[in-house]
């Protein structure tokens, strides 16, 4: 009987331990960017619209990243020794896109549409946190159903299934 | 003790996973298994943004009818494929094959590069410098008039760059072929009419349609916009076309016909003839007679023609009566026969009748040169094949597979090893490709600039719709002929693009048009091209001067074979589409393989069951092919579509079923082909397979799935309204309809909803053709899961087409079932995990993240819509690309089933709210909805009372599937009409 409760014990330690990793292996909420990307510097002191380089966030489902074309807009004319801008310069040289790893991802079967959330007069910041602060891109949100679910019951924003899913 | 016995681990093991529910860490939050990456874009496309459709419109260029499409694209690239509303010729409807054009631009089995045959005799893979250095030195030492090119009917700039080319270079020979060619129909024009021009059918005017084999609604001619106009017809109750259909084997198009006679198989055409003459010596004919056709048909001596076709006096009778009867009745001849002399007299039969009957009014049209007069006839073709090795020794092929659909009379394999030389331009690989010195794999029209002219007025642009499928190092054709131009020293414009907007000038000058050209053009590329129609306006004038001799019929065979055209594969062009080769033919119900259609009594009577494996031997070639017992077919014929036997044509179609073309001989004693009536051996071989078929049951059974309404009753009603569903039921079950009441308030007490969706299905509209069923696949990322899973009866299809042999007449009922939306819907109640459940618009939502795959709801679903995942299927890259980004792909162990589109209802409702208003009726289209090339489904919302759908809920022929189940479908069906006077 005891070596039974031995093993139970053994087999109970062993899926928590399993939890645990998968729990820390869920990955940081400030991944590292290819170029260290600052939004205080943009936002708070040149105060820069999130939608000047967001410029889809109000007509699309996706918000939009800026093209290295518009981040060059600006940076033709600034500092070229700051080893940020010297990052983006090479890929502009190069004529390659950024891959920017995503900070806010949602899984596959969710569909979210930006447009439908700015025209009911969400602030950005809402779900993605006081950005204009941050110097590096972070996940404040948990974006799980619950956290987006508690907002649409406030706010008696639709809660049917097919909303989100489809 | 010690030992752990089973039900000890079970309490471990339970203790356990309770312990790891209970952790907060793996509750439900959104997995992160891996870091996704975001690309921004270099430099923006203009006007393009990011998760909204741009479209662009094509031509599609599957078979010589050449619908207009439009390419739905998203973040640069095609996801979809629908009709052009603009264009005349599919009015924004199109068929499985267009739809599936998709996926021969995304085929993952495209040539990546050029081969080349090297000194080993091995094709391997070179760059294109190389393939084109072999082929140039070999163009430069070969006489011009040595060299021919094998091409579809091109119409259009191709057609005439092609021949520029050709003639710059010295006298390079053009042979334009079409497997499915109407010669026929061209030389019995030219015999009456004086011109080798198509006379098309006008379904609109016309009040009977008589068809001696003719599948005016599969692939004959232009189907998609002859189902829409025959649809239209077919479901006026006040001027309903009559139909009459004579064929041996029951197509899908005889199949919606009001009587079907059956002669011995490759007689119709005397049956016509006699028709013809009948109708003269009646002298019921208002029109004046030419003395030659009075001449000519009195070769059909009644007796003989009536005994060697097998049909009865009475059937003959009938037909004749309904002929006589009918004002402007439409005969039709065969659908197939190059240059055969039979098909010709059926043809002649036919025409000259519809014109007596209806003299100027006949129901026939001029439209000018079309693609299929391009064509050259068989014998012509024969003569070319034959002349390889000599008149020919470098043959250059575009866009065709003669070492698989050229019949085997032509022994095209033997012709080949004659040749010096074959150059092959392809995007895919096939067995003509297998064979060639060098091949260059070409883009798919999708991706590629061109046009096409299917008839005369009718100017439709095909302009890619995105970059080329970075995955293949294809080229343009026509960029292609000019790299080639420019090595060998002629003179050609710098790319094909220029040489099209030449092209485009010119017939801007042609039609009067005076914008600027760049203005002009842009109006060009928006609306699909420039439709003015044809301004013939020639009438139909019998002139016939010398008609030819009628042949005499072969002797009568049994086992007789009939080979005919396939709605799905076409001449085999399409077997590389898994969607194609998935979807199940609409008759017999057999996906991804070869059938051999026969008789169940013949079956019987020859000692065969479904799925015995027989020897089927013509005097040409010989396979091997299981059995299906086909209740519509002539005692003693058997039969078998086109398509399969590929031996090199991809994954999809290498090594499925049998290559009809094998099989096909020469009509007697002429160098024409014989598609009907081949005399065949069957043999059993003693093996059996599993037939890949989604076949429930083959009739109903006594039940009322599918019903129909004598015209006669319907018109005394026409124009009434039933009551709603809704206050039927409170008549007829006052106590339950209370409860219901209740029951949808107290689970909808907020969300009052103005929508309530509803689909109407028009079965007496509804061909059968199955365009909905892939144009739902495409939709939905629906997966192709394969002959094995389909044999065990794992199909995925959200819509199938429901068929059913009528068991007192011949014709075929056939139901589109898709899910019912039932808003008393058995499945819900039963999910343990709330996966499925009831929006306030009335549909049956199904949460894939939600479902834990119980099957309990597909187990109670009386119309067994629902579909499980039994495997994560993959989609092979590229085709990947065509998946629909607002649509989740589901994975193993999920249920999924139709929401009637829920994205595109939800994208409708998105916009409604932008412009804060309501969703307008016909605002949303369904995918199935969309490609009805019949008409057939009408989508909208049942809470507004002016919508079409509202309407139609209410017509005296609506009736609901299994409505005496309570499930109260949000599908109503309209009943199909049977004449009344019919026995």
């Amino acid at each position: 009987m005891k070596r039974r409760f031995g093993i139970g014990i053994f087999l109970f330690l062993l899926i928590v331990g399993i939890g645990l990793f998968i729990g820390a292996q869920r990955g940081t909420t400030a991944p590292e960017q290819p170029i260290p990307f600052n939004h205080q510097i943009h936002v708070q002191n040149l105060k820069m619209e999130c939608m000047y380089c967001h410029s889809f966030a109000d007509r699309s489902t996706v918000a939009g990243l800026p093209s290295v074309r518009k981040c060059m807009g600006c940076h033709k004319y600034t500092d070229p020794k700051k080893p940020g801008i010297q990052i983006l310069l090479q890929y502009w040289n190069d004529q390659k896109p950024i891959e920017w790893t995503k900070v806010h991802d949602l899984p596959d079967f969710v569909y979210f549409s930006h447009k439908r959330h700015i025209r009911a007069g969400i602030q950005c910041q809402t779900c993605h946190g006081p950005v204009q602060e941050m110097t590096v891109a972070k996940k404040v949100s948990s974006l799980g159903m619950g956290w987006c679910l508690n907002c649409h019951n406030q706010r008696k924003a639709p809660r049917e299934c097919w909303t989100c899913h489809k | 003790m010690g030992e752990i016995t089973r039900r000890d681990f079970l309490k471990i093991l339970g203790a356990g996973s309770a312990a790891a529910v209970g952790l907060p860490l793996v509750a439900c939050k959104p997995p992160r298994s891996k870091v996704e990456k975001v690309v921004s874009q270099l430099i923006p496309a203009e006007d393009v943004v990011p998760g909204i459709p741009q479209w662009y419109a094509t031509t599609c260029q599957e078979c010589p009818a050449h619908c207009g499409l439009l390419v739905k694209v998203r973040e640069g690239r095609i996801i979809k494929v629908e009709g052009n509303p603009d264009h005349p010729v599919s009015r924004g409807r199109h068929c499985m094959r267009g739809e599936a054009a998709l996926q021969g631009l995304y085929n993952p089995d495209r040539l990546p590069s050029p081969l080349l045959r090297n000194p080993d005799g091995q094709l391997v893979a070179v760059e294109w410098d190389q393939a084109l250095q072999a082929l140039i030195e070999t163009l430069k030492q070969t006489p011009p008039d040595k060299i021919a090119w094998l091409t579809p009917p091109l119409t259009g700039a191709m057609e005439s760059f092609l021949r520029q080319w050709s003639e710059a270079l010295g006298g390079v020979r053009i042979v334009p072929y079409e497997p499915f060619s109407q010669d026929a129909l061209l030389s019995a024009s030219e015999a009456l009419f004086g011109t080798r021009e198509i006379p098309w059918p006008d379904f609109e005017k016309a009040d009977l349609v008589v068809s001696f084999g003719a599948d005016f609604l599969e692939t004959w001619l232009s189907p998609v916009e002859f189902t829409r106009m025959y649809a239209q017809r077919r479901g006026d109750a006040r001027h309903r076309l009559h139909h009459i259909q004579v064929e041996a084997r029951l197509s899908l198009t005889g199949s919606k016909a009001d009587r079907w006679i059956a002669p011995r198989p490759g007689t119709e055409p005397w049956l016509a003839g006699l028709l013809l003459r009948e109708m003269i010596e009646s002298g019921t004919l208002s029109h004046p007679i030419p003395q030659t056709l009075r001449a000519w048909a009195q070769q059909f001596d009644r007796s003989a023609v009536l005994s060697f076709t097998g049909v009865s006096e009475a059937e003959f009778e009938h037909l004749k009566k309904a002929v006589s009867e009918a004002k402007r009745p439409l005969i039709l001849g065969g659908n197939l026969g190059a240059g055969d002399p039979i098909q010709v007299t059926g043809w002649i039969a036919a025409l000259a009748l519809t014109a007596l009957k209806g003299g100027e009014q006949a129901p026939l049209q001029w439209r000018g040169r079309s693609s299929w007069d391009r064509a050259v006839s068989f014998e012509t073709l024969a003569k070319f094949v034959e002349g390889w090795g000599e008149e020919t020794e470098v043959l250059l092929v575009y866009d065709r597979n003669p070492l698989y659909a050229f019949p085997s009379i032509l022994q095209a394999d033997e012709a080949r090893k004659r040749l010096k030389f074959m150059a092959v331009f392809t995007p895919y690989p096939n067995e003509t490709a297998e064979a060639a010195d060098v091949v260059f794999p070409i883009r798919q029209f999708l991706e590629d600039w061109g046009d096409a002219e299917p008839y005369e007025g009718v100017y439709s642009i095909q302009q890619p719709g995105m970059q080329p499928v970075p995955h293949f190092q294809s080229q343009a054709f026509g960029d292609l002929l000019i790299q080639l131009g420019q090595q060998l020293g002629i003179s050609v414009p710098e790319t094909f693009v220029e040489y099209l907007r030449t092209h485009w000038q010119k017939i801007q000058k042609k039609v009067g048009d005076s914008r600027p050209f760049d203005e002009f053009w842009r109006e060009v590329l928006q609306k699909g091209g420039l439709f003015k129609g044809s301004d013939a306006t020639k009438s139909i004038q019998l002139q016939p001067k010398q008609l030819p001799e009628v042949p005499q019929p072969d002797p009568p065979s049994t086992p007789a074979l009939v080979v005919y055209p396939s709605l799905r594969l076409y001449d085999g062009r399409m077997a590389n589409r898994p969607w194609i080769q998935e979807v199940p033919d609409p008759l017999n119900k057999v996906s991804w393989q070869s059938v051999l259609e026969v008789h169940p009594d013949d079956a019987r009577a020859w000692n065969l069951k479904e799925g015995d494996v027989v020897r089927l031997t013509t005097s040409r070639g010989s396979v091997e092919l299981p059995i299906r017992t086909y209740p519509r077919i002539r005692r003693g014929v058997v039969a078998l579509a086109t398509g399969q036997g590929h031996t090199a044509f991809g994954r999809y179609a290498t090594g499925k079923g049998v290559n009809a073309f094998v099989l096909i001989e020469a009509q007697n004693g002429t160098s024409s082909l014989k598609w009907t009536g081949i005399s065949v051996q069957l043999e059993k071989t003693g093996r059996r397979v599993h037939l890949a078929h989604t076949d429930g049951a083959e009739t109903l059974e006594g039940r009322k799935v599918a019903q129909t309404i004598p015209l006669g009753v319907y018109l005394e009603h026409e124009g009434e309204l039933e009551p709603t569903y809704e206050e039927e039921f409170e008549k007829e079950f006052p106590a339950t309809a209370a409860f219901y009441r209740e029951y949808h308030k107290e689970k909808f007490p907020e969300h009052e909803s103005p929508y309530h969706w509803g689909l109407v299905v028009d079965t007496e509209k509804c061909v059968g053709c199955a365009a909905c069923v892939v144009a739902c696949m495409a939709e939905n990322n629906i997966p192709t899961v394969g002959e094995k899973l389909i044999v065990q009866g794992r199909e995925m299809f959200w819509i199938r087409i429901e068929r059913y042999f009528d068991e007192q007449s011949h014709t075929v009922h056939f139901i589109p079932m898709m899910c019912q939306q039932c808003d008393n819907a058995p499945c819900e109640p039963v999910c343990p995990v709330f996966a499925t459940v009831h929006s306030a618009d009335g549909l049956n939502e199904q949460v894939y993240n939600r479902c834990v795959g119980t099957r309990y709801c597909s187990n109670n679903c009386p119309y067994k819509v629902r579909r499980f995942n039994w495997y994560t299927f993959k989609f092979p890259e590229p085709l990947n690309w065509q998946l629909n980004p607002d649509v989740t792909v589901r994975e193993k162990g999920v249920m999924e089933k139709c929401t009637f589109c829920i994205q595109r209802i939800k994208y409708a409702k998105d916009r409604a709210k932008d412009e804060q208003r309501l969703v307008r009726d016909g605002e949303i289209q369904p995918a199935c909805v969309q490609a009805c090339p019949a008409e057939a489904l009408v989508f909208g919302n049942t809470k507004d009372p002016e919508s079409r759908v509202a309407k139609l809920f209410r017509n005296p022929r609506r009736y609901r599937v299994l409505e005496h189940l309570n499930t109260r479908p949000s599908v109503t069906y309209l009943k199909r009409f049977t004449e009344v006077n019919e026995v």
